[in-house]
Order: structure tokens, then sequence, then C-alpha cells
């Protein structure tokens, strides 16, 4: 983890741009997609085995599992802006 | 060629353009106002909504639809009956207007984004007219725009179906749930001014009151005055918090998701000038363009998805303000 952290100051030191700015947006990018992976992973591993436990539910069971997907989708895309807009701040 | 060049910096054309000004002097404020190119599009949906719905629906008509008036018309009954009147139960009716419009103007704006309006006019004017398109949900400002009108929508109808329940005496009557036999209390639930007549003053002063009253549930209802306050206003600052991160989230759902499609697809597009030799970029560009074909159906489906999720959401927050499930 050490040696990460020096490969992220080097990183910031050779951008002229944001510097540590820049390297904490788009960790905070990535963290962020890995949360709503998560999430939709799941949400669609639990609707594919309701399908598979009564097929004729997946006529009720897909609608709900997009907005499930879109709702967790919405918070992600919150994290990326909110980061995105700490980027430009940092600038 | 400018048109490839532009693609190297992948936010200019998801960032609103400014055409001309117009000078603005309220209350001692002073500014201009800039007409972008996404309020140009959101006029354009806005017309397009004036000129279809009055043309096709103006007269009642019972026979069969067909072609486009179909299309809208399943559009518009799925809404009304298997999304909002599962939600809104009695009040569908009442608020079919705000949430129909909604719903079509969020579609037409993400719609019409879908469309390179903006290419295809700098192409078909020689490079003269720029940036002549984009996705009006696409502006941060448009999305809050809309949040906020919803938000606002919510606690006044909140208010005013409070405040006719007042007048009309129908306040008040809700059975305990899970059912209580406790024989002594037989109307224990309802609230000391069910069932009264109020005059205009008294229920006006008495509504805002009432109205913060319930918004947070009462867990502790019969378990005496103390314990009851003080569950419900921790309940309410968590109320009051989601009151405000509701409309927020649907704000920064609508815009993320309008403007992400854009930005992934002019990134992957830069990817192909950023390879040096021109072999390389055709190599390159066949697998990049497949799957910025890909991208951009999916873009679609986002589109229909997000108007409907928008306007789904909207009901969910209204019906909650203004029938509240005890």
């Amino acid at each position: 983890m050490v040696s990460l952290l020096n490969v992220v100051a080097q990183t910031a030191e050779f951008s002229d741009k944001a510097g540590l700015g820049l390297a904490g947006a788009a960790i905070g990018m990535g963290l962020a997609v890995v949360g709503a992976g998560i999430g939709i992973g799941r949400i669609g591993g639990q609707a594919v085995e309701g399908i598979a436990r009564q097929p004729e539910a997946s006529g009720k069971i897909v609608p709900n599992m997009i907005i499930a997907a879109a709702l967790v989708e919405g918070v992600a895309f919150t994290a990326i802006i909110l980061s995105f807009v700490c980027f430009l701040l940092a600038k | 060629m400018p048109l490839i060049l532009a693609m190297s910096d992948p936010l200019e054309h998801v960032l609103p353009h400014r055409y001309f000004g117009i000078p603005i002097h309220l209350f001692g404020i002073g500014g201009t106002f800039w007409v972008t190119n996404h309020i140009i599009m959101m006029l354009v949906a806005s017309l397009m909504m004036l000129t279809i719905f009055p043309a096709m629906f103006h007269k009642v008509d019972s026979s069969a639809p067909g072609g486009w008036k179909n299309f809208f018309e399943f559009v518009l009954d799925f809404l009304r009956c298997e999304v909002f009147r599962p939600v809104l139960k009695d009040y569908t009716d009442a608020f079919l207007p705000f949430l129909w419009t909604m719903f079509f103007f969020i579609l037409f704006c993400n719609v019409l984004g879908l469309i390179p309006l903006a290419q295809i006019i700098e192409i078909v004017t020689g490079g003269r007219v720029k940036h002549l398109g984009g996705a009006a949900t696409g502006a941060i400002t448009t999305t809050a725009t809309l949040a906020f009108i919803t938000f606002i929508f919510i606690h006044v109808q909140g208010l005013g179906v409070l405040y006719r329940a007042l007048r009309t005496g129908t306040y008040g009557h809700h059975k305990p749930y899970p059912p209580q036999e406790r024989p002594g209390l037989a109307g224990y639930f309802e609230h000391p001014h069910a069932g009264e007549h109020m005059s205009v003053g008294k229920a006006l002063v008495f509504t805002p009151g009432l109205y913060l009253w319930n918004f947070a549930p009462h867990p502790f209802h019969d378990k005496g005055v103390v314990m009851d306050v003080s569950m419900w206003s921790a309940l309410l600052v968590m109320e009051l918090l989601g009151a405000v991160i509701k409309p927020f989230a649907l704000c920064m759902r609508l815009f993320g998701n309008m403007v992400s499609g854009h930005i992934v697809l002019a990134v992957l597009i830069g990817l192909i000038v950023a390879v040096p030799t021109i072999w390389a970029q055709l190599g390159v560009g066949v697998p990049i363009m497949a799957l910025d074909l890909l991208i951009q159906l999916l873009e679609v489906l986002v589109a229909f998805l997000h108007a409907y999720i928008f306007t789904f959401l909207a009901a969910i927050f209204i019906a909650g303000a203004v029938a509240p499930e005890h």
C-alpha cells in the first residue's frame, strides 16, 4: 500500500495540471464504479435466481430489476459527478 | 476535418455553448441571460409537445387509433394504469397532467439529444453554425430545475390535500395497524382534530403544523407523549434530509446518465485519433466503432428508461406526501 501511495504522489508531481486533485478524482470515480458493480451484480443475480425458481414470474421480476439497477446507478453517478467537480475545483 | 479534431476534447460537445445574451435587470440584480444550445433544444422539445399533443388528442374519438396516435395512447395508458394508479390510487387523475408532462418533456429532450443535430447542422452550413444540438437534460441546470419543480410540487400538493381534508372534515380517520384489541380505547388512534370542519383561517393555521406532524411516522404513539415526541423528532430529521436528498438524487441520476454516454463515446473516438499511423488507426477504429454502436444503442434504452424512472419516482414521492400510509 505504501508503494501505491508513492506512485500516486509521483503522478501528482508529474502532472502539471491539477496534481493531487486529479489523482483523487480518478480514485474516487473508480471506487464509485466498484460500488455500482457490486450493487447491480447482486440485483441481477437475485433477479435471475428468482426467475430460475419460477420462470412464469419473469414478466414481473425483470422490470423491477431494471428499476432497482437504475436507482443504484443514480448513486454511482452522483459520486462520479461530485468527484469530477472536485477535479475542476482543484485546478 | 474540424469535426474530427473537435473529438480530441471529449467534453466540448456536451458542455453548453452560448449563442446570444439577453441583458436582464431584476430587482436591482443585473446580468445577462445567455441563451445556450441546451435552452434552444428545450424550446424545440416543448414546441414539439405543444404541437403533437393538442393536434392528436383534441377531440374525443373512440375509433381504434393507428400509427403515432396508437403509440402515444399506449404510453399514456400504460403510465396511468400500470405505473401511477398502483402508487397514487385515488389521486391519480389529479396529478396526471403534471406527471405526463414531466415524462414526455424528459423523453423528448433525451431523444433529441441522441440525434446528432449539431454535427449535421455544422456540415450543412459549412462550419458556420456550431453546436446547435445536444441533450437538454445533459445540462445540470435543466435537471436541477426539473428536480426543484418536482420538490415544490410534492410539498404544495401535500399541503393542499391536507388543507382540503381539514376543511371538509375528512382528516384523521385512520385505523391502527396492526389492529389492536383494546376495548376501552376504541377511538384512540384518531387524531384530536379528526372529523372537524374547520373554517378557512383555522385550516390555514393548522395545515403547516399538521403537515410537519405527519411528516415522520409516530412509532410510539401509544406510549406517552415524551417517548412519542423524542422518537418522532429523530425520524423527522431523517425525513427532512430525505425530502431534500431524494429530488437531488433525481437530478443527479438523470444528468449523469444523459451526459456520461456522450462523454464515453467521445473518449473512445479520441482513442482512435491518439494512435500514430493511419493503418493502426483503421485497425483500432473498426472495433471501437462497433463498440460505439452498441453504446449508442444502450443510450437509446437509457433515454427511455430514465424518463420513466424520473416520473415513476416523482409519483412515489407525491404519493408519500399526499396519502401517507400510517
